[in-house]
């Protein structure tokens, strides 16, 4: 009994100690590893990647010359958000609004452009550039292309346009994206008081002027892109009116449009063949669509996949095509040859309750600008893998559409950026003692909100031990309360009820990158879900003349213009700008992307590539 | 008819001389104990001493606790202290890598590296390569997994190394751990005692006075535990916010229940003695009856109750810290670092393996020694063994 206990000990033991220690013979150098194709594919077949070998290159490409009405191929994608709901006017995350895009048909779209290395904004539905009917630039007809079709093959035309129009704004429905199609890029008239039940539908600047031709009344004069840009926004896409209303209410107050396949019907680049809420939508490809010659991919299959461990897993074994990388998973792939980048449209900024009665030190300019300065922006990329950011206008961001131009790279946006990405420790010290001074306050004490997950946590933990190393230890202190993402996204929009909701907090804002002037509208006065108490009557003539003003297509001025908000913002530290993260992908060889590389809007086109399996 | 009688002849062939008095002489006495007596707790103490599994879960937590109060101060880390340029740093103890093992050697597998960047001294200084594995093409690319010693690829001496590893931060995890395991422990303890002196108070009272009393006493801690713990915990931390003071109050709330139930059961037990009536007959007052001479009985059960309860804290700690309300950063538990870990559990598994095993051996040790506990208390066992 007793030996039979210590040969199973030492079996035990030896166990643990070649699971711990690994076996084979060691190579240090790297040489003699053999890179041949048996053992690539056995090597391989544990990583889950494809090997490139000269029999799979010579092989014919199955997608043809031009794509065919099935297309070819399913793109099989995972992702950790759900869609709630495919209704446009409803929608709430970003992840929503592409999948809307996937099954909708819009007046405007960004495609790629011919060669596939930029986005080109054009008719989707629409024919043509919207057409100037006065001589101010108010009034534009847009005309509708000849036999488009739902998928079911009922006519689309400007009656389905107007209706789509009428139920945006519809005072009843309340809907969420309303008072972004009555004003953003530009302002149709009378749009927002109809909304507010302050005006009849007949008033409204949206016309029906014959089946193929809708016509839209601004409020400012206008040019053919902001038409163009504005009708592009994903909550703008066509709803067909026999399913919208089918799924009303009894009092017309809402609608269970695209909450589910049976309650949807698409007229896009795809339709929705089925539809597991919170697991997967299939997506098929549209035969009626009236740029199917653009789209290869038979369909596209995407998964809800909440943990980022699952989903590297699932693209290991080959079950998905392409996957964007978590920090961690990044790190294992920096030198793989298939990762590809692509910057975000949003810049990650802490927001400061300026108002907040229990803590009068925010208000003051100098102690804000303590913080900008205190902030070590090179550790906190160093440590999240995101680019340092002390300015406000995403790289992304393009100023002059027609050469290419992007904001940071002008003189203009480069002033406005510090040496060092705005980390200066000294002049952080000074500015807070004379801060402390003016307010006559001793120690400050801040509690930052922060979400729960994700790099907020490390970023939110490193600063809280940098700023009191900078600013003072005895003086400064940084308390942390970590929350879900929406509980914290509540609690600090609520800070016009209740201006003690929070001190400091966490921000970013995406926006159409091709209109940096329109960015700054969730700084002014009347955006309705504001992060932070900042009102500026100089901001907002800034911005209004930088978006709606006439002077506004001459050379040079609107890049005045948004480096001046850009200023009005940072120097008095109204936010303060931390990073830029950046997508990081890895795509399987099964995929091939048409595009060339990545583009504003369009990204890396995902939609448009080809499996060539 | 005698036994004499019966064998009369027989007896008498036996000579007189053969017989001799001694109750005349000498006094006879009961045979004096061979062994000192022994009281209730040395009782207890030499049946706890014979159960080597609950002896050795005594040590373990004596192990651990030693650590959770010196382990924090055994490196030049403290458990705040961040280095952005250090983070995810794999274990390394000299002392163990000298002996080649193959563990606590700083060693790590950097996955997809291009084959060709290997010579790179720029890339790979110090010749941290300890092995190159896995060779094959991506797209045309020759990409390898390169073990390296992490403490030489980075350009760190031996003199900083990280025991355990170190987390997102650069944070020492060995340092952390044993400061969460110090804080685990806190929060358990307190909790635990809370809940026995407010059980202790509660059930005394209603078991001792009984009638409309226990009844309306008992009715509330029905009440009480009629809402599920998981969700009273939680709202209880997420209105009174997050930190030590209501983490400890969340496991108080509705703890006590089951102490308090436990000490009327005994009082039950215990009240209609006849010593206790011969107390109370020479006019022993309530307070006096209670502590004095009904509750020392129930010391057995509470001490035990109590040790089982202290994993069952632990845990609830960890499970509060995993759904992210424990303590608030920098502060860290053993719940805390579990749930960080788990993140990253498939690229740097040690971050998780470490907090693991200590509320693991906590776990065992604490229902371990419970159970010896128990066993050495209950007197119906006495001399069983």
């Amino acid at each position: 009994m007793r030996k039979k206990r210590l040969i199973a000990a030492a079996i035990a033991a030896v166990m643990a100690m070649s699971a711990l220690a690994g076996c084979g013979q060691q190579n240090t150098t790297g040489e003699g590893l053999d890179f041949s194709e048996e053992a690539t594919a056995s090597a391989t077949e544990a990583a889950g990647t494809q090997a490139e070998g000269e029999t799979q290159a010579a092989a014919e490409d199955p997608n043809g010359d031009t794509p065919t009405d099935e297309g070819y191929g399913i793109l099989r994608e995972a992702n950790t958000s759900t869609i709630g709901s495919l209704n446009p006017h409803t929608y709430i995350n970003s992840y929503s609004s592409e999948q809307i895009k996937r099954a909708s048909i819009g007046l405007y779209a960004y495609f790629p452009n011919e060669d596939y290395t930029f986005c080109e904004l054009s008719g989707e539905l629409a024919d043509g550039d919207p057409e100037q009917v006065d001589e101010e630039g108010k009034v534009w007809q847009i005309h509708l292309k000849d036999g488009v079709t739902w998928e079911n093959g009922d006519v689309l035309d400007a009656d389905d346009v107007i209706y789509t129009w009428k139920m945006i704004l519809d005072p009843k429905l309340a809907n969420l994206r309303a008072s972004n199609f009555a004003k953003d890029v530009i302002e149709i008239e009378n749009a927002m008081n109809y909304f507010e039940g302050s005006c009849s539908w007949e008033e409204v600047g949206l016309k029906r002027v014959d089946n193929l031709t809708v016509e839209i009344h601004t409020v400012s004069m206008q040019d053919a892109q902001e038409i163009k840009t504005h009708l592009a926004h994903p909550a703008n896409v066509i709803v067909n009116e026999e399913y919208y209303e089918a799924n009303m209410n009894a009092d017309r107050t809402e609608t269970m449009y695209g909450t589910s396949a049976d309650k949807w019907i698409s007229a896009g680049p795809f339709t929705v063949e089925s539809w597991t809420n919170d697991a997967e939508i299939k997506f098929k490809k549209n035969p009626n669509y009236v740029y199917k010659d653009k789209i290869w991919l038979a369909g596209i299959d995407v998964k809800v996949v909440e943990d980022a461990g699952t989903q590297m897993q699932l693209f290991e074994n080959g079950e998905t095509d392409y996957i964007s990388l978590s920090t961690e998973n990044y790190v294992k792939y920096q030198e793989d040859p298939r990762l590809l980048t692509a910057p975000y449209n949003s810049v990650s900024h802490i927001t400061i309750n300026t108002a907040n009665p229990d803590q009068p030190i925010l208000a003051n300019e100098k102690f804000r600008q303590a913080l900008f300065f205190a902030t070590d922006r090179d550790s906190i990329a160093q440590l999240t893998y995101q680019q340092p950011a002390d300015y406000i206008v995403p790289t992304t961001h393009i100023i002059d559409l027609d050469n290419g131009i992007r904001f940071r790279d002008t003189e203009e946006g480069k002033a406005n950026e510090y040496e060092n990405n705005g980390y200066d420790p000294e002049k952080a010290k000074q500015l807070f003692e004379e801060a402390l001074a003016e307010t006559g306050i001793d120690k400050v004490s801040l509690t930052m909100i922060y979400n729960d997950s994700g790099v907020q946590v490390t970023t939110s933990e490193f600063l809280q031990q940098n700023w009191p190393k900078v600013l003072g230890e005895d003086k400064f202190e940084l308390k942390l309360q970590s929350m879900p993402s929406s509980q914290r996204g509540d609690q600090m929009r609520n800070f016009a009820n209740d201006p003690t909701c929070y001190e400091i907090s966490w921000g970013g804002w995406d926006s159409t990158d091709l209109m940096p002037w329109n960015a700054f509208k969730y700084w002014t006065t009347y955006y309705s879900a504001k992060n932070e108490p900042f009102y500026s009557e100089e901001f907002d003539t800034v911005f209004d003349d930088a978006n709606f003003g006439a002077d506004r297509f001459e050379e040079g001025v609107r890049l005045n213009e948004v480096t001046e908000m850009e200023k009005m913002l940072i120097e008095p530290a109204i936010i303060i700008p931390v990073t830029q993260n950046e997508y990081k992908y890895l795509k399987s060889d099964r995929l091939e992307l048409t595009m060339k590389n990545w583009a504003n809007r369009v990204g890396y086109g995902w939609d448009y590539a080809k499996i060539v399996e | 008819m005698t036994l004499y009688e019966d064998k009369k002849e027989l007896y008498d062939s036996i000579p007189a001389e053969k017989f001799k008095l001694v109750e005349r002489e000498e006094e006879i006495h009961d045979a004096k104990f061979q062994t000192k007596p022994i009281g209730f707790l040395k009782d207890v103490w030499l049946r706890f001493i014979k159960n080597k599994a609950s002896v050795l879960a005594a040590a373990v937590i004596l192990v651990i606790a030693f650590f959770a109060i010196f382990g924090p101060g055994m490196n030049r880390y403290t458990y705040d202290e961040q280095f952005p340029d250090r983070v995810n740093m794999p274990p390394k103890i000299p002392a163990i890598a000298n002996l080649n093992l193959g563990v606590f050697d700083g060693g790590y597998v950097l996955q997809n590296r291009q084959y060709d960047s290997i010579g790179d001294t720029t890339k790979y200084p110090n010749d941290c390569i300890i092995n190159v594995t896995n060779p094959r093409i991506v797209n045309g690319v020759r990409m390898v997994d390169v073990e390296v010693d992490y403490y030489k690829y980075l350009g760190i001496s031996d003199d900083d190394c990280y025991w355990f590893g170190s987390d997102y931060l650069g944070r020492d995890i060995w340092t952390r751990l044993w400061r969460g395991a110090r804080m685990s422990l806190i929060i358990a303890v307190v909790s635990v005692a809370c809940n026995v002196v407010i059980g202790l108070i509660y059930g005394s009272v209603a078991g001792y006075y009984g009638g409309t009393v226990d009844m309306i006493l008992m009715r509330i801690t029905e009440i009480l535990s009629a809402f599920p713990r998981v969700v009273i915990v939680t709202l209880f931390v997420m209105v009174a916010g997050t930190g030590m003071f209501s983490i400890i109050m969340a496991l108080i709330i509705k703890d006590w229940v089951p102490t308090a139930r436990m000490i009327r059961s005994q009082f039950y037990r215990f009240k209609g003695s006849e010593y206790v009536l011969a107390a109370r007959t020479l006019g022993v007052k309530d307070l006096a009856l209670i502590f004095r001479h009904i509750l020392p009985n129930s010391m057995g059960p509470i001490i035990t109750s109590s040790m089982i309860a202290v994993p069952t804290a632990i845990f609830a700690e960890s499970f509060l810290a995993y759904i992210g309300l424990g303590l608030q950063a920098p502060e860290t538990s053993i719940g805390v670092m579990l749930s960080q870990g788990q993140k990253v559990l498939l690229n740097y598994p040690t971050q998780v393996v470490f907090p693991a095993i200590v509320i693991s051996l906590l776990m065992i040790s604490f229902n371990l020694f419970g159970n010896g506990l128990r066993d050495a208390f209950d007197p119906t066992l006495r001399g069983a063994e």
